[in-house]
């Protein structure tokens, strides 16, 4: 680990507005779509997408909450600015800013273990159990070495693969719904769930991760084109194409 | 999707369910373009992620609100944090399911969420200009939909919310205990 650039540092006015929106998007639906619709459906039954729908109207309400603050005071230090702000340097300070940091490593795990199970998907065997956790953990090696490659790799690498897994899923689904005649009933042959309500409520709470990359936006405040403004912007527009994309497929 | 496969189906292959969807209508061309969509996804995904966490980790050392040990490690402080952040990532991927590994995170964003809004509805409200009613709402939601999966998983695995109780407990402990040893040093 020479320290060979000096990426560490912010520098003002390096993010596009596009920049900041496929951040966000890249890491919201590695997260989203391929990891949760199934553990959604399990407590939503056939109310799946609308659960994918109400969890968006929930992260609504909390985005609203990080652009109010962000229009203020843009900053590098995102959720744990917010805090600070609200409540100083204490511990409600640095214990909730640890429960965002920890969730979030545990999102990446989410998607380091999808990434297993689509994986052995390509080889149409089950495989041994300890196969996806050994093919997350691999995942996880290449992130650590692309992340010590440097800034500019990642910069680059998002804003591609962005664009070709938003121009991907709206493929699928366009020809997914051509395929299925444009109608979408409700599946007749549903469990039934012992407690509906709390079952969609719970798949909605899950729901919910499939948004949380929008914070990662509020973390470069300091690098972003105008952030007073475009932190917002980027934040809405990055949770509406994830919306629209989870509710076409 | 839900126009390809029923629930049973979707719920039998939970942990790959939009490859397993793509089988009827499109075949195995379909799934073999699902899954290489499903991995560019997840990979890039976990690059960015990887990215914005450890930053996010290396400004909280920078604001001295986490302890930090180098570890004899060389670089600067946002190397170390990734190297913390990988670490911790490869062990929770070796150990929890999906349904865990969701279940926590989520209880945990929910209640940083929840106390972001607690914040700001109580403390600077007026100085950002934002609406109580939003806030109230927002909170609201977060409460509820925070219940029903506490609720769901009392029932079904009650081990996945001690995990994430003892987590809790140590993140705010810790906090404490690091904080107070700081202050009685300076």
């Amino acid at each position: 680990m020479k320290q060979e650039h000096h990426h560490d540092d912010y520098q003002k006015n390096s993010l596009s507005l596009l920049g900041a929106v496929s951040m966000g998007t890249g890491v919201m639906i590695g997260a989203g779509i391929f990891a949760l619709t199934g553990q959604l459906a399990e407590h939503a039954g056939g109310l799946f997408p609308l659960a994918f729908l109400a969890a968006a109207v929930v992260t609504g309400f909390s985005a609203y909450s990080y652009v109010k603050v962000c229009r203020v005071a843009p900053s590098a230090g995102g959720i744990a600015m917010i805090l600070k702000k609200c409540y100083g340097p204490g511990v409600v300070t640095a214990g909730c800013s640890l429960l965002m940091y920890f969730s979030m490593v545990i999102n990446e795990s989410l998607v380091a273990r999808t990434f297993g199970t689509y994986t052995l998907q390509l080889f149409d065997a089950k495989g041994p159990d300890w196969l996806v956790p050994a093919l997350g953990v691999g995942l996880l090696v290449v992130a650590f070495l692309v992340n010590i490659a440097g800034n500019k790799v990642i910069g680059n690498l998002s804003k591609f693969t962005a664009a070709v897994k938003v121009g991907g899923i709206a493929l699928l689904a366009a020809v997914g719904l051509w395929a299925s005649g444009l109608s979408f009933e409700a599946d007749p042959t549903a469990p039934a769930q012992a407690m509906p309500v709390i079952g969609f409520l719970t798949a909605t709470a899950l729901g919910i991760l499939a948004y949380t990359g929008f914070t990662t936006i509020t973390n470069s405040g300091a690098e972003l084109v105008e952030p007073k403004k475009n932190v917002g912007r980027a934040i809405i527009i990055s949770i509406a194409i994830c919306v629209v994309l989870y509710l076409l497929i | 999707m839900a126009g390809s496969l029923t629930v049973q189906e979707i719920i039998g292959a939970r942990d790959y369910a939009l490859a397993e969807a793509a089988r009827p209508v499109f075949g195995k061309a379909g799934v073999g373009f699902t899954v290489g969509l499903a991995i560019v996804a997840t990979v890039s995904g976990v690059i960015a992620s990887v990215f914005a966490v450890s930053r996010m980790l290396a400004m909280l050392t920078d604001m001295d609100l986490v302890p930090h040990r180098h570890f004899g490690m060389p670089g600067r402080i946002q190397k170390h944090t990734l190297v913390y952040t990988i670490v911790l990532a490869m062990l929770l991927t070796i150990f929890l399911d999906l349904s865990r590994i969701a279940t926590i995170g989520a209880i945990f964003y929910i209640v940083m969420d929840m106390a972001i809004h607690w914040g700001i509805l109580r403390r600077i409200r007026e100085e950002v200009e934002a609406s109580a009613w939003v806030l109230i709402t927002a909170l609201t939601l977060d409460a509820a939909v925070l219940a029903a999966l506490l609720l769901t998983q009392a029932r079904n695995d009650p081990l996945v919310l001690m995990i994430a109780s003892v987590g809790i407990i140590l993140i705010f402990g810790g906090e404490w205990l690091y904080l107070r040893k700081k202050q009685t040093e300076q």
